[in-house]
């Protein structure tokens, strides 16, 4: 007889548990908002050669910083706060070819922050009306994919928000440009981190840390 | 017809090596809610994969909390693809060749 387990569904549990403590959505929202509300602030800076290359370097180094302490910070959040209530899993080391999708879109990243420090010094009309449908349209398109791909209604809903947020900027404000880009981003991505405080909220209320553990 | 793996078979064991076989390692814990199983079951359930060869434990610390990682063996995971081509051609509709016969007038 055929024993009733599905190994595909196991496979894909193991993913989603990374997900299902809101961890990983509250880090990348406050990524988000954070590196965005930065460039904001430069943006904002008196104009100047000293202080182009101030605010510029500044700010590159600064969403550096707080990029590596977000990812530091996200193990060590993960062993105090997920670990000991629901276990420990560590995922396999993935594929040449999904490791070269990352540092493809590590790239792309990369070329964005270029972008937008171009843009921020040129204020190019076209792309200023360009830049906030254009880059809602592939953070939506990145969050829609990766819900159906680990089955998560929460990441579906950012992606949506995120065109609502990017219509009503195009439509009641006058925000274009960076600071329309930046709006944007600044406002998905406290949209995510609050999915993901629920999220969380939800995960310690259903977990209860155990007062003694065989782990 | 293909001979199927025993141990592999049973359905609380084929849990334990399908949740492994996605993971580099799980803990005790992990594997305890996943499969629903109770902690003595899951114990006689990896000692018997331990035994066969097809899961590695390690007993570990957490700080002070006592930390079992659990891991398929390179043995363990050759098994399971081959468990689960075997149930692949089981479970496949055989496919019937069709030969023209010749009719007599």
């Amino acid at each position: 007889m055929e024993p009733l387990v599905d190994v595909d569904a196991a496979a894909l549990r193991a993913s989603q548990y990374w997900m299902e403590d809101g961890l990983v959505e509250i880090l990348l929202g406050l990524l988000t908002s954070s590196q965005m509300a930065i460039y904001m602030v430069a943006g904002a800076l008196p104009r100047g050669p000293l202080m182009d290359f101030v605010s510029t370097f500044g700010a590159q180094a600064l969403c550096l910083a707080i990029t590596l302490s977000i990812f530091g910070g996200f193990k060590k959040l993960k062993a105090r706060i997920t670990f000991p209530r629901t276990g420990y899993v560590a995922l396999p080391k993935r594929s040449t070819k999904y490791r070269m999708s990352v540092f493809l879109i590590a790239l792309a990243v990369g070329a964005v922050t270029v972008g937008l420090e171009v843009f921020r010094l040129s204020q190019t009309d076209w792309l200023s009306r360009m830049a906030v449908p254009a880059f809602a349209a592939v953070f939506a398109i990145c969050l829609i994919s990766g819900g159906l791909q680990y089955k998560q209604a929460s990441m579906l809903w950012e992606g949506l928000l995120t065109l609502l947020f990017a219509a009503g900027l195009e439509g009641f404000t006058d925000l274009r440009g960076i600071k329309g880009l930046g709006a944007l981003m600044i406002m998905a991505g406290i949209s995510m981190a609050i999915f993901g405080a629920f999220r969380l909220r939800r995960f310690l209320k259903a977990n209860p840390k155990p007062q003694e553990t065989e782990a | 017809m293909s001979e199927l793996n025993r141990v592999i078979h049973e359905p609380a064991r084929l849990t334990i090596i399908a949740l492994l076989s996605s993971v580099k390692e799980a803990d005790f814990l992990y594997l305890l809610r996943e499969t629903g199983l109770t902690k003595g079951n899951l114990s006689t359930h990896l000692i018997r994969l331990e035994e066969a060869g097809y899961v590695e434990i390690e007993k570990t610390f957490r700080g002070k909390i006592p930390l079992t990682l659990v891991r398929l063996s390179p043995e363990g995971k050759a098994a399971f693809q081959s468990y689960r081509k075997s149930m692949k051609d089981i479970l496949e509709p055989s496919k019937m060749r069709r030969v023209p016969v010749q009719l007599p007038t």
